[in-house]
């Protein structure tokens, strides 16, 4: 607890995660989910980062801090954030500190003022700094760009494709520009929900098993850059190029789901061998691991990819599609005959992410990522247009869909002017990069001028604040 | 694809088989409710006071609990202990009408008084696309090649149209 007087705590409030940690830092110290979790099954209730320890997922109610990516649920996040400067995550004393906290772009000026009110009457920050996670996104890109010494664009169009919405935010001489802001509704929780939808439309009922089926979008989804090609390889029958087996959780055996590794040949007996994919498959899903796991079948668990920590599970192939299955390794295999409930995704694989770009598809009337950019650059000033356009960071951990930033450019290469430079970056690491560029602005210079006292808050009021903090 | 409903606790899970038949209205309603569905999460305010005694509230207070364990000399009581736990929550849902949603507060920033030319959050929604809605499967997903003359849904296949007919056409036609 013993802090120095003015540790600057750097807070980034996002709808799913809260990142955590401290100014000068590179990475956060923790990221919390910034929720209330009561599982049936153990009979508990997890705040913030003790959700972590939650084992079993299955009927798991939620409350969420924040709605629509706003802080509104004071009663969660009070308790949330109190775990979070607690000893078990921060260990600070808050009036000890300052706090650079993130605020959503356009945030109405009652939720503004409840923040105020939480960080200077409730824990008694010293001061308070806030900016919106895109702008701070931007500062992340320009230290990076300052740390290889290369030149800083001269404007930047952050796209924060996250859990709550994708904002598009034009950025110039490090200050958002405000009448250029626009907004989808979708998201990365959209997007879960509507593969949840589809599912158990198609499936199962998932309904209630939003935490599984998040991890199933994230291990599978990815976008599709031919439409058209994928579409048909999906229509195939059986076992298409794209289609992948998800291995449910029972939280008993299995306690987090994985994909299954690709089976060449279902008639063929003993050697059933996780293939190389032409389904641009995810990051660790096949490739990584086959090259390694090609030995016999005594090696199942070497093949099997992804996620850490998972029980012993049955050999790969015995139980794919029935035939026989004689695989060798004796005990396990009795598991494997029982009961996997396996999820079977085509289509969805890259269906889900089509909303990012066609959210009529799901019957919102709103234009797609795409086209939501054109209509921020079109309301910024015309000599701003191409600078915009030939810097445009993604962000936000559903920038982390493989192939989002090659279909966008594509896409919006139909859009833009032929003449005009054109770049769709990625951010180094999209979920962490607001925190990054809050941490490197709140150990720069220019922190203290935008920061607000204690006691200027409590003489002036939240209008000052504003002011200060909001530009 | 197999089916073995009887593991364990994921046996919860259930195929899908019954559709609701569906007028048009009703589709409107559902298409709604449906587009709601994806904004909601799923807490059950009620469900924070349990019932019965063996639910333990995790407390939170000065993060000195965790997971179940006990607060030395803490008797753990149905329903008290829970509500308790949300140490100052019932202030702030005083202080900040917590029982009001986001589109509440925004509704009373009375943001359509404002001038046109102020961003606000309303002003900041993207527009509709120029482009005209795709139309795809609701049942694969594949490209929609056939319209259902009842309900308007858009199939990929006739073997989805039959499903279609003995799911949400059922007891309409
Ligand atoms: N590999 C992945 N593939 C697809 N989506 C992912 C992946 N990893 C994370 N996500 C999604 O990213 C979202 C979280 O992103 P992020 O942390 O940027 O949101 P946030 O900052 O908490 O929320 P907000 O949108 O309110 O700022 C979640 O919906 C999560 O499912
Ligand atoms: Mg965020």
């Amino acid at each position: 607890m013993a802090q120095a007087a003015g540790t600057i705590v750097v807070l980034d409030n996002g709808g799913h995660t809260c990142k955590a940690g401290f100014a000068g830092q590179v990475d956060p110290k923790r990221i919390v989910p910034n929720l209330i979790a009561k599982s049936k099954a153990e009979r508990k209730t997890f705040v913030g980062d003790q959700f972590d320890a939650c084992t079993d997922f299955s009927g798991l109610q939620y409350r969420l801090a924040l709605e629509k990516g706003y802080p509104i649920n004071w009663e969660t996040e009070a308790e949330v954030w109190t775990r979070i400067f607690g000893k078990d995550v921060l260990a600070v004393n808050t009036a000890d500190c300052r706090l650079m906290l993130s605020t959503p772009p356009l945030c109405p000026s009652s939720i503004l003022a409840t923040i105020n009110e939480i960080v200077f009457e409730h824990f008694n920050f010293q001061s308070l700094c806030s900016a919106c996670p895109q702008l701070l996104a931007s500062y992340a890109q320009q230290a990076e760009l300052e740390a290889r010494s290369e030149p800083q664009p001269a404007a930047t169009l952050v796209v924060d494709c996250g859990f709550s919405s994708t904002h598009i935010v034009p950025i110039f001489d490090a200050q958002a520009i405000n009448f250029g802001i626009r907004r989808l509704a979708v998201g990365g929780k959209v997007l879960t929900n509507h593969l949840k939808q589809v599912i158990s439309h198609r499936q199962w009922n998932v309904m209630d098993e939003t935490h599984m089926i998040n991890d199933v979008k994230e291990q599978m989804c990815y976008v599709s850059l031919d439409l058209a090609a994928d579409l048909r390889a999906a229509a195939v029958r059986r076992g298409s190029a794209i289609t992948r087996e998800f291995v449910m959780p029972d939280y008993i055996h299995v306690t987090r789901g994985y994909v299954k590794p690709v089976v060449v040949d279902v008639d063929a007996d003993a050697s059933a061998d996780a293939s190389a994919d032409a389904a641009g498959d995810r990051g660790g899903c096949s490739g990584a691991a086959d090259g390694a796991g090609a030995s016999v079948g005594a090696a199942g668990g070497a093949r099997t990819p992804g996620p850490p920590a998972k029980k012993a599970r049955p050999p790969d192939g015995s139980a794919v599609r029935g035939g026989g299955g004689g695989s060798a390794a004796g005990g396990v295999s009795a598991r494997g005959g029982e009961a996997q409930q396996v999820l079977a995704l085509g289509v969805e694989r890259f269906g889900t992410g089509e909303v990012l770009f066609y959210p009529s598809d799901i019957g919102l009337d709103e234009a797609g990522i795409p086209e939501a950019i054109v209509q921020a650059v079109g309301a910024t000033l015309p000599d701003l247009h191409e600078a915009l356009y030939s810097n445009i960071v993604l962000t936000g951990g559903t920038a982390k869909l493989p192939n989002l930033a090659a279909r966008l450019e594509a896409e919006l290469r139909q859009l833009v002017p032929a003449d005009f430079a054109l770049n769709v970056r990625p951010a180094a690491d999209p979920i962490v990069a607001a925190w990054r560029g809050a941490s490197h602005f709140a150990s720069g210079p220019l922190f203290e001028r935008s920061s607000v006292s204690r006691d200027e808050y409590l003489e002036h009021g939240h209008a000052f604040v504003k002011r200060v903090c909001h530009n | 694809m197999k089916v073995d409903e009887g593991a364990g606790r994921a046996s919860t899970r259930q195929r899908q088989t019954k559709v609701r038949a569906l007028d048009d209205h009703a589709r409107q309603e559902l298409k709604r409710k449906r587009l709601d569905a994806l904004e909601q999460d799923n807490w059950h305010e009620d469900a924070l006071e349990p019932d019965d005694d063996d639910y333990e509230p995790n407390e939170s207070d000065d993060g000195e609990l965790f997971l179940g364990e006990q607060k030395k000399g803490r008797k753990k009581s149905a329903g008290k202990g829970a509500k308790k736990k949300t140490r100052g929550g019932d202030q702030f849902r005083e202080e900040t009408g917590r029982t009001k949603s986001f589109d509440d507060i925004v509704d009373d920033e009375q943001y359509h008084k404002f001038p046109s030319w102020v961003p606000t959050y309303l002003s900041a929604a993207v527009k509709p696309s120029t482009r005209p809605p795709r139309k795809f499967c609701y049942l694969t997903g594949l490209a929609g090649k056939y319209k259902c003359p009842v309900t308007g849904d858009y199939l990929g296949s006739l073997e989805a149209y039959e499903t279609h007919k003995e799911t949400r056409l059922k007891g309409m036609v």
